[in-house]
């Protein structure tokens, strides 16, 4: 069993104040609970004793090592279930402890915080895993990013990313991907991960998406991808359309 | 019902503690409320309200514990009512220590019984 804090923070606003539960990751370091119904579920739940703090100031609860990975992923994420939790409990080991795993990084010994906010990879790609269950697959700084559902990605290929295993026309699809918009790069993702899709098909995309572009940033980048991976008839077309018509 | 929770604002912390009720038609209604501050009478009510089961609970939005008093409810309130109300400051001598050794209801009760004498002897 172990002895957890819990303090209750306020904000304020005029005269309005909002009241929030925080726990307590080192001794007088508290971080906010995102969840805080989730939070009294797992401790009511599993908690062998809760009181009040001695000098009035939060609660203590008495919980089991696995509940207390629990609580510190609620203070990570706020998408997650009571199902999901009660599975942490269970076997000690969160989704994201599974999806390093499956990348080929390790997940034991590193705190749930660092499993968030510490990106994996760096051979050309990395992944930020702080907004699981989406995950963003980014390279040259950012400038170049991916964002899609965990789920709905093979995990081999993202392991290949961020090895640097991929292929020359993989990345030259992967970088297309990037300038379409949110749907269509999720829906891209899914194929290129499967081996369903060709460079004439992100082709098309990239000239659909720079057709509808307002931004001229937008537009200027998929023409310069279109001109390099061979396609400088569509590269001209959307140039001269968008000059004529701006 | 009663809530216990902590209301934590700039540099004011207390900790409220309500009584609600159930209404035949199955709601809940805010009863009676009571709002302790001071180190010694919040030492007082924290080590009476710990000696029963408490469940976390969120509290329109406000974490708060659900104190599972059962038939000493009523008097636990009350008693936490009384403990407010003393006019004069609770200061920590040896009933203060022995209270807190065994903080229950009854001695809580007692302790208070003893404070009201002497604060009526005090002012005739």
């Amino acid at each position: 069993m172990v002895k957890v804090r819990f303090e209750v923070g306020a904000t304020s606003f005029w005269d309005h104040v909002r009241f929030h539960l925080r726990y307590e990751v080192e001794d007088g370091r508290f971080k906010k609970v995102l969840r805080p119904d989730l939070a009294a579920y797992i401790v009511n739940k599993y908690a062998k004793q809760i009181r009040i703090s001695k000098h009035g100031y939060g609660y203590e609860a008495d919980l089991p090592q696995n509940a207390v990975l629990a609580v510190e992923y609620l203070c990570c994420t706020e998408k997650t279930s009571f199902e999901e939790l009660d599975e942490i409990v269970a076997s000690g080991r969160t989704r994201l402890h599974s999806l390093r795993e499956e990348l080929g990084f390790p997940a034991d010994g590193i705190s749930v915080q660092d499993l968030f906010f510490k990106d994996v990879g760096g051979k050309g790609f990395s992944l930020s895993l702080r907004d699981f269950p989406k995950l963003l697959l980014y390279a040259d700084g950012g400038s170049v990013r991916v964002e899609f559902n965990a789920e709905a990605v093979d995990r081999k290929f993202l392991k290949r990313a961020l090895h640097g295993e991929l292929e020359e026309a993989e990345v030259k699809m992967l970088r297309g991907i990037t300038l379409l918009g949110k749907n269509a790069q999720a829906r891209h993702m899914q194929l290129l991960s499967e081996g369903k899709l060709s460079v004439d098909q992100v082709a098309k995309a990239v000239f659909k998406s720079a057709v509808q572009a307002k931004n001229k940033d937008a537009w200027l980048a998929a023409a310069d991808w279109l001109k390099a991976n061979g396609y400088s008839k569509q590269a001209d077309e959307i140039i001269a359309r968008k000059t004529i018509c701006s | 019902m009663l809530y216990a929770f902590i209301m934590d604002y700039r540099n004011h912390t207390s900790l409220v503690v309500r009584r609600c009720i159930r209404l035949n038609d199955g709601t809940i209604k805010d009863a009676f409320e009571v709002e302790i501050h001071g180190p010694s009478r919040l030492q007082i009510a924290v080590a009476v309200l710990n000696n029963y089961a408490m469940k976390l609970q969120m509290l329109k939005g406000s974490p708060a514990v659900v104190v599972e008093a059962g038939r000493d409810e009523e008097r636990l309130f009350k008693a936490l009512q009384k403990l407010q109300e003393l006019a004069s400051p609770v200061r920590q001598d040896a009933d203060f220590q022995d209270l807190l050794k065994n903080p229950t209801v009854e001695r809580l009760e007692a302790f208070l019984a003893v404070k009201k004498l002497l604060e009526e002897k005090r002012t005739s």
